[in-house]
């Protein structure tokens, strides 16, 4: 299992330092001027070009992605072009908002999608299960930021019971909450819809198989070969789906937050791409690789401890 | 960092205005240290300790009014509160309320006022402007009283090249800032600038800036402004809020024409979207913002707002490249001008709340506005013959644009107005980052909208479109020597006759080139609380510290 571990983490590192390299050569490929930006509507030639030097623009793309590579690994991902504040303490003012919202939505989506999918699998083909399945495809075609949308003019808007901007104050918790509340419904309901159809599907699978079959022979409770038999074998294709959810979940967040006013990593990357603020781009994005990175570490790591086979598997390598 | 004292003060605010219910004041007081009678206590000489849940909506409204915190929105995030470097008008917003200029506007009007000056004077020549300090103003947090020195130092600051200052051609012909005590000194100019007293001194670049606050503080001062004005810098959380505190000690240098300031706390809240914006203010997260063009009706019809729609003096246009070998021939030009239909493109692209522009200048610019400019009204037949004249068949063409409001049905009725005389149009969309790149490949492009934002005086609407503009902002690549020579000598004109007649001889060159089809001044639409008043500049940019609770 260690070797196995250790296998891992230097295949997530192999990742990490790709996504740096492309994102190196990457930012430059795209056109646009962030000397122009900084410098606004008053930019003439000499003064750019002064400035293009101050910022090491004009440096080869190869010692730039060199230099952002280095400095990368001691901490240090450079200064916003405008500001000159730190890249890592501008992450880190958002980061925790979007791994907040990210957990919480999917959370939310494990929460509802789970159950509504075993309730369906275990209801098949009734009424029900029909209400369900139309329910699911249509949360799984509804972008978050149209969700966003509706669930803010509701509860906004028309009810006033939520708020409309902004994240709240981690010093008041249940503020912090009620502004959560909106942007991670919104963010869920997409993977609520696809959770109950993959938890559908693979429960329907398990329950032909034999061991299910043997259980109702044997006279075991319906429940307990639902949830402890059937359940727990149906729920492994699921995990290995969440790791890759949490990736898309941290990359649909950017809607949310445009919609919602909420600070967040994607927020702060969208933002800083349209100024062509490299080093926040650099710095974001390389961010949300990693979490995704050890997302599905993590993922699979859970699977493996879920699936026996697999640790038997592995033991025989 | 804030005291104790400080965030109790501010969570008083919060009550008083809305943002926290009772239950959520007594679970924050507690966190702060205070007891529960304590706390019990600020609610009840808060109008807010009866066992009601709180104060009524309307009593709490006016309250929050009169002393609370005024929430505002920015279209984008500040980043640099330093006057010689900041690049946006949201950095401005905010630092318009920490800082303060010898003169500035009087908040609403061009008027120029003192403000730190008790006296200002020009020269007959317009070659020197003398000046003394009110006395015994102080810089915020204890960085020293507000002296002659620190004048120099802010002006001189942005005029030295070796400071690289996007702004220093505001003050491009300062010679110097003469000292003469602590209270009073001269501005030197090397020749005479028309637009100081327009668009350098009653703005930004005016400030006067504590000479200690910025050495000492270095790039910090960036975000960590120190200026005179009503309010003082408290902190900044990207993406989130600015926060500024009402200064205690503040010297009242704007007191004559603003009374006392209105607010205990203003804070500046980025909202990029602007339809996020609209729902921010109704449901009452924030008390002013610019408002999106489609919302304009909506708060117009709800009772608790008040819209303010602000001609600015900013200019749209759809460009015309002279150098692009299909574009040369005049006639081409004058056929796309009669082709396309602008009042339509009005209607289309801005609700038709924006108003048509015949050329660079708007009237609210007060100098060098060309009152008989012609208007070019669509005339499908003329502009086929001027083609047919020019033995143009089957000219195809790529009209450019950015996101920006209305652009997009702009550009589709431009593309069918050209269609119906026979001129195909491709339309192309680029990234805001990459359609302002500067540069040779500027030279490819054929047709091209675009928007200009100015300042309050005409040098910063013609200086874009010299011969040395080609390759940065002179798009249309059209290069006139008279009209190079009247704009400089309009740049040192101080009679405002004389220099009208000069920029009106400017936009007649300029139209008869024909290399523009103008389309509109834009019109910012701002909406606020019915319990506010804003106050907002002839050119679209708003005062918070300024702004006041009405009496209702």
């Amino acid at each position: 299992m260690v070797r196995y571990l250790l296998k891992r983490l230097f295949m997530a590192f192999v990742v990490v330092v790709l996504v740096m390299a492309f994102l190196g050569v990457l930012v430059h490929l795209v056109p646009g001027d962030p000397v122009k930006v900084i410098l606004g509507p008053r930019a003439d030639p000499q003064l750019s070009e002064i400035v293009r030097k101050q910022m090491n623009l004009d440096a080869p793309v190869a010692t730039q992605v060199w230099d952002f590579i280095v400095n990368a690994f001691q901490g240090n991902l450079g200064q916003d072009f405008l500001s000159q504040l730190p890249v890592t303490r501008l992450i880190a003012g958002v980061l925790p908002h979007t791994v907040i919202l990210a957990l919480a939505s999917l959370g939310l989506a494990v929460l509802l999608g789970v159950p509504l999918g075993v309730f369906a699998a275990t209801h098949q083909n009734s009424i029900l299960d029909r209400i369900v399945g139309i329910v699911s495809v249509s949360f799984i075609t509804m972008p978050p930021y149209v969700a966003g949308l509706f669930l803010l003019l509701i509860f906004s808007v028309k009810l006033d019971v939520l708020p409309a901007i902004g994240s709240g104050s981690f010093s008041d918790p249940v503020d912090y909450l009620k502004h959560l509340a909106l942007p991670a419904v919104a963010l869920a309901v997409t993977w609520i819809g696809y959770l109950a159809r993959l938890v559908r599907a693979s429960m329907l699978e398990v329950l032909n198989t034999n061991y299910v079959r043997t259980a109702h022979a044997f006279g075991v409770s319906e429940r307990v070969v639902f949830y402890k038999y059937a359940l727990k074998n149906a729920i492994i294709p699921t995990v290995a789906v969440l790791g890759v959810g949490l990736g898309t979940l941290l990359g649909g967040a950017i809607f949310i937050e445009v919609i919602f006013t909420r600070p967040g990593l994607g927020s702060l990357i969208f933002g800083a791409i349209e100024t062509r603020n490299y080093p926040i781009v650099r710095g974001g994005v390389l961010c949300v690789a990693v979490l995704f990175v050890l997302a599905n570490l993590l993922a699979d790591l859970s699977y493996r401890f879920l699936d026996p086979r697999t640790r038997t598997e592995l033991a025989r390598a | 960092m804030s005291t104790s004292d400080d965030r109790v003060e501010s969570l008083v605010d919060d009550y008083l205005a809305r943002r926290v219910n009772r239950s959520q004041f007594l679970r924050r007081a507690a966190g702060l240290g205070l007891s529960l009678p304590a706390a019990s206590a600020i609610l009840a000489a808060c109008g807010g300790g009866g066992g009601g849940g709180g104060a009524s909506g309307t009593t709490e409204v006016k309250t929050a009014g009169a002393a609370g915190t005024l929430k505002v929105r920015l279209v984008n995030d500040i980043s640099i509160l330093d006057p010689a470097f900041y690049p946006s008008s949201a950095d401005e917003e905010v630092a318009n309320s920490i800082n303060e200029g010898l003169v500035t506007y009087k908040p609403g009007t061009f008027e120029v006022v003192n403000q730190l000056a008790e006296t200002f004077t020009p020269h007959a020549d317009g070659l020197a402007f003398d000046f003394t300090l009110k006395k015994g103003i102080p810089f915020h947090k204890n960085f020293g009283e507000v002296t002659a020195e620190d004048v120099k130092f802010s002006y001189e600051r942005i005029a030295d090249p070796k400071n690289n200052a996007p702004y220093r051609g505001d003050w491009s012909t300062l010679k110097e800032v003469v000292v003469k005590d602590t209270h009073s000194g001269t501005i030197v100019l090397k020749k005479p600038f028309a637009p100081l007293m327009h668009s350098t001194l009653p703005v930004g670049s005016g400030w006067v800036l504590s000479k200690k606050a910025v050495t000492e503080l270095g790039k910090k001062y960036a975000t960590h402004p120190i200026g005179s004005g009503p309010y003082e810098f408290v902190s900044w959380t990207p993406k989130q809020k600015v926060v500024l505190r009402l200064f205690k000690d503040y010297g009242g240098a704007s007191s004559a024409f603003l009374g006392k300031p209105a607010w205990s706390e203003i804070q500046a809240i980025p909202i990029d979207a602007d339809s996020a914006a609209d729902i921010a203010l109704e449901t009452g997260s924030i008390d002013f913002a610019q408002i999106s063009l489609p919302g304009v009706d909506r708060f117009k019809a709800n009772n608790a707002f008040a819209v303010h729609e602000q001609p600015t003096l900013d200019y749209q246009w759809i460009g015309i490249n002279m150098l692009h070998p299909k574009l040369k021939d005049i006639r081409i030009r004058q056929a796309i001008r009669y082709a396309i239909d602008v009042p339509a493109i009005l209607v289309a692209a801005f609700d038709g709340k924006w108003k048509r522009a015949n050329a660079i200048l708007p009237p609210n610019m007060g100098t060098g506005y060309w009152a008989d400019a012609p208007v070019y009204d669509r005339d499908v037949a003329k502009a086929k013959g001027l083609l047919q004249q020019a033995g143009v068949s089957n000219l195809s063409l790529t009209l450019q644009y950015t996101e920006q409001t209305g652009s997009k049905d702009l550009v589709q009725v431009a593309q069918q107005n050209l269609a119906d005389v026979g001129i195909q149009v491709a339309l192309k969309q680029v990234d805001s980052a990459s359609f302002y790149t500067l540069g040779k490949g500027l030279r490819d492009r054929e047709l091209f909208f675009v928007g200009y934002v100015t300042e309050p005086d005409p040098y910063w609407s013609f200086i874009w479109f010299t011969c040395s503009q080609f390759d940065q902002w002179n798009w249309m690549y059209w290069c006139d020597k008279q009209f190079d020579s009247l704009n400089n000598s309009a740049t040192g004109e101080l009679d405002k006759a004389k220099r009208s007649q000069m920029y009106v001889e400017m936009q007649k060159l300029w139209d008869a080139a024909a290399h523009t089809v103008w389309i509109a001044y834009p019109t910012i639409p701002f909406g606020a609380k019915k319990s506010i008043q804003a106050a907002i500049s002839p050119h679209g940019r708003f005062y918070p510290y300024a702004f006041k609770p009405t009496s209702a």
